[in-house]
C-alpha cells in the first residue's frame, strides 16, 4: 500500500514537472527530465567509488575540459568573439549550483524525517559547495559581461540574476549555521531553512522570467559545423565539473564528520577528567 | 602598346587604394584573451584552494582524533582488545 | 481543544498583549514614516523622479519596518519562557503558527495603511482625486504582499529569537526570500501608482494579486508544515 502511494506521488510529481512553463516543447521537457534523472543516477553511482579516486578523476576531467577549450573548440563565436570561451566554465558551475541547492533541500527534508545528524552534515557540505559554485558562476559571469557588454554587471541576464539571489540566500544560511552551537538544534533549524530556500529556487527563477525586465541572456549562437564540437565540449565540461563538485562534496562531508567525532571525543575526555 | 594608358591605370589604381585605406583605417579586433584567462584563473584557484584547505583541515582533525584516542587508551588501559572511547553514532 | 477555538483565542491573546504594550505597531509605524520622509526628501529636488522612485520607497518602507515587528513577534513567549510550552500545549503547533501569523499580519497591515497615508502626503499621490480608482487595487496588493512577507517571517522569527545577533540574522534570512515577491510588485508598480501610458512594460493589478495569492499559499502551507519542527525541543 505504501509503495503504491509512493509510486503515485512520484508519478504526480513527474507529471507536474511536465506542466512547468518555460520549455518550448514536450521533447525539450523530456530532454531536461532525463538529464536530471541521469544526474541523480550519477550521484548514487559516484558514492561507491573511493574518495581519493573520485577526487583525482574529477580534477583530471576538469583539466581535460581546459585542454579542450584551449585546443579543440573554435576560438571565436559569431556574436561575442573570443570572450565566449568563458561560457565553458560559466555554464557548468551555474547548473551545478542550482541542482545542488535543490538536492540539499531534499537531503534537509530527509534529515527532518530521520533525525540523523549525518544528513545535516551532508546537506551543509552540499550547500557550501553550491555556494562556491555560485561564486564561480558570478565571477566568471561578471568577467564575461565586462568583456561582452563593457560593464561588469547586467540586470537582463536571468540566469546570472537567479544565481546572485541564491548566493545571498545561502550565504545567509551559512551565517545562520555559524550562530548556533548546539548540533542537534543547528541540524533541525538548518534543515527547515534548507527546505524553505529550496522552495525559493524555482520561485526566483520563474519570477525573474515572467515578471522581470526584458531578458537578453548571454547565450551562444551555435551554427554550422562548429555546433557539434561546441555542444560536446559544453556538456563534457558540465559532466566534468559535476563529478568534481561531487568529489569535493564527499570530501567536505567527511571533514565535517571528522570534526563532529573530534568534538564528541573531547566532550567524553572532559567528562572523564571531571 | 599603350604604355601611357597602362601607367595611367596603375597610378589611378594606387591613388584609389591609398584613398580607400585612409578612409577606413583597419580596426584591430578587441582582445579578450586576458578576460578569458582571468575567468579560468578564478575557477581553478577557487576549487584548488578549497580542495587543499579541506584536505589540510581533515588531516589536522584526524591527527587530533588519533591523539585523543591514544590519550584515552593511556588513561584507561585494558589488556587485549583496545577499547575505544565512547562515541555515539548519529 | 478545538482547532478553531484555539486559533481565535490565541489571536485574541496576542492582540490583548499588543494593545496593552503598544510597542510593536507604534515602533513599526514611526520607522516606516521616517523612511518615507527621508525617501521623499531625496526625490524632492526633481519632481519627475517621484513617479519612478516614489512607489519603490513605498515598498521599501513596508519591508524594512516589517522586520521591526517580526523580530518582536515571539518576544512575549521568550520573556516568559513559554517557547517550550507551545509544543507541550494541547493544541497543534501549526495552529499556533497560523494564529501568530494572523496577529502579526494585522500589525503589519496597520503599519502599511499608515505608510499609504504618509505616501499620499509626502509623495503627492492624489488618491482622493486623479487616482481614486487605485484605492482598491493598492489596498489588496499591499495586503497580499504583507501576507507573503509575514508567512515566512514568523517562522524565521521563531528560529532567530534566542540567538545572539538574531535580529540581524532575521533580516539577512528574510530579504532574499522576499526578492521574487519584490520583483512581482515592482513590475505592477506603474499600473498601481502612476500613469500606465508612461510605462513600457507593466503587469496588471489582477495578475499581481493572483501571483501574490499563489505565493502566499505556497509559503503559508510550507511554514505551517515546518513550524512544529522549529519549536520542538
Amino acid at each position: 500500500m505504501k509503495d503504491a502511494f509512493k509510486i503515485l506521488v512520484a508519478t504526480v510529481l513527474v507529471a507536474a514537472l511536465y506542466m512547468l512553463p518555460g520549455f518550448e516543447s514536450l521533447g525539450a521537457r523530456t530532454k531536461w527530465l532525463s538529464g536530471a534523472g541521469i544526474f541523480i543516477a550519477l550521484c548514487f553511482t559516484l558514492k561507491s567509488i573511493p574518495l581519493g579516486v573520485h577526487l583525482i578523476v574529477g580534477w583530471a576531467l576538469v583539466i581535460e575540459t581546459l585542454r579542450q577549450v584551449c585546443h579543440d573548440v573554435p576560438m571565436k563565436e559569431i556574436m561575442l568573439g573570443e570572450s565566449y570561451l568563458i561560457f565553458y566554465f560559466h555554464f557548468p558551475s551555474a547548473i551545478t549550483c542550482l541542482a545542488m541547492f535543490l538536492m540539499a533541500g531534499g537531503i534537509s527534508f530527509w534529515q527532518l524525517k530521520t533525525n540523523d545528524l549525518k544528513w545535516d552534515q551532508s546537506a551543509a557540505a552540499c550547500i557550501e559547495l553550491a555556494v562556491i559554485a555560485c561564486s564561480i558562476t558570478l565571477l566568471t559571469g561578471m568577467t564575461w559581461a565586462q568583456a561582452a557588454w563593457g560593464r561588469p554587471w547586467i540586470w537582463s541576464d536571468p540566469r546570472l540574476l537567479t544565481v546572485a539571489i541564491m548566493w545571498f540566500t545561502y550565504m545567509a544560511y551559512l551565517m545562520f549555521r555559524m550562530a548556533i552551537d548546539d548540533p542537534v538544534k543547528r541540524a533541525r533549524f538548518s534543515s527547515v531553512l534548507g527546505i524553505l530556500f529550496a522552495i525559493n529556487v524555482p520561485l526566483v527563477w520563474y519570477a525573474i522570467r515572467l515578471f522581470g525586465e526584458e531578458s537578453h541572456p548571454m547565450e551562444l549562437t551555435m551554427e554550422g559545423t562548429q555546433k557539434e564540437i561546441m555542444t560536446y565540449t559544453r556538456w563534457y565540461g558540465a559532466g566534468a565539473f559535476f563529478i568534481l563538485y561531487m568529489a569535493l562534496w564527499r570530501l567536505r562531508a567527511s571533514s565535517m564528520r571528522a570534526d563532529a567525532k573530534c568534538d564528541q571525543l573531547e566532550d567524553a575526555f572532559m567528562r572523564q577528567k571531571i | 602598346m599603350n604604355f601611357d594608358i597602362l601607367l595611367n591605370t596603375l597610378v589611378q589604381g594606387s591613388m584609389l587604394l591609398a584613398q580607400a585605406e585612409s578612409q577606413t583605417p583597419a580596426q584591430p579586433e578587441p582582445d579578450f584573451r586576458g578576460h578569458v584567462w582571468l575567468a579560468y584563473g578564478f575557477v581553478i584557484a577557487l576549487l584548488a584552494l578549497f580542495t587543499l584547505f579541506v584536505l589540510f583541515k581533515l588531516g589536522k582533525t584526524q591527527q587530533r582524533i588519533d591523539h585523543l584516542t591514544d590519550r584515552f587508551e593511556k588513561t584507561h588501559p585494558s589488556p587485549g582488545s583496545g577499547s575505544n572511547p565512547p562515541v555515539s553514532e548519529g | 481543544m478545538n482547532g478553531w477555538r484555539a486559533f481565535f483565542s490565541l489571536i485574541r491573546w496576542d492582540l490583548a498583549v499588543e494593545f496593552r504594550r503598544r510597542e510593536t505597531t507604534l515602533n513599526m509605524c514611526l520607522f516606516a514614516v521616517l523612511l518615507l520622509f527621508i525617501g521623499s526628501y531625496t526625490v524632492s529636488q526633481k519632481t519627475e523622479l517621484i513617479d519612478t522612485f516614489g512607489p519603490i520607497y513605498y515598498w521599501i518602507a513596508i519591508i524594512f519596518s516589517g522586520t521591526v515587528g517580526l523580530s518582536r513577534a515571539f518576544l512575549p513567549e521568550r520573556e516568559n519562557g513559554a517557547m517550550a510550552a507551545i509544543v507541550t500545549a494541547p493544541i497543534d503547533a501549526g495552529v499556533y503558527y497560523l494564529a501568530k501569523m494572523m496577529a502579526v499580519w494585522l500589525y503589519v497591515l496597520v503599519m502599511s495603511f499608515m505608510v499609504l497615508a504618509a505616501y499620499v502626503v509626502l509623495f503627492d499621490f492624489e488618491i482622493y482625486g486623479q487616482y481614486s480608482d487605485r484605492i482598491l487595487p493598492i489596498t489588496v496588493v499591499t495586503a497580499l504582499f504583507c501576507l507573503v512577507y509575514v508567512a515566512p517571517g514568523v517562522l524565521l522569527s521563531a528560529m532567530t529569537v534566542g540567538l545572539k545577533g538574531g535580529e540581524v540574522i532575521l533580516r539577512i534570512l528574510l530579504f532574499p526570500l522576499m526578492i521574487p515577491v519584490i520583483i512581482v510588485v515592482l513590475s505592477a508598480n506603474p499600473r498601481l501608482f502612476t500613469d500606465p501610458e508612461l510605462a513600457v512594460t507593466y503587469t496588471s493589478p489582477e495578475t499581481a494579486m493572483a501571483t501574490l495569492g499563489a505565493l502566499a499559499a505556497i509559503y503559508v502551507c510550507a511554514c505551517y508544515l515546518l513550524f512544529p519542527k522549529v519549536v520542538e525541543e
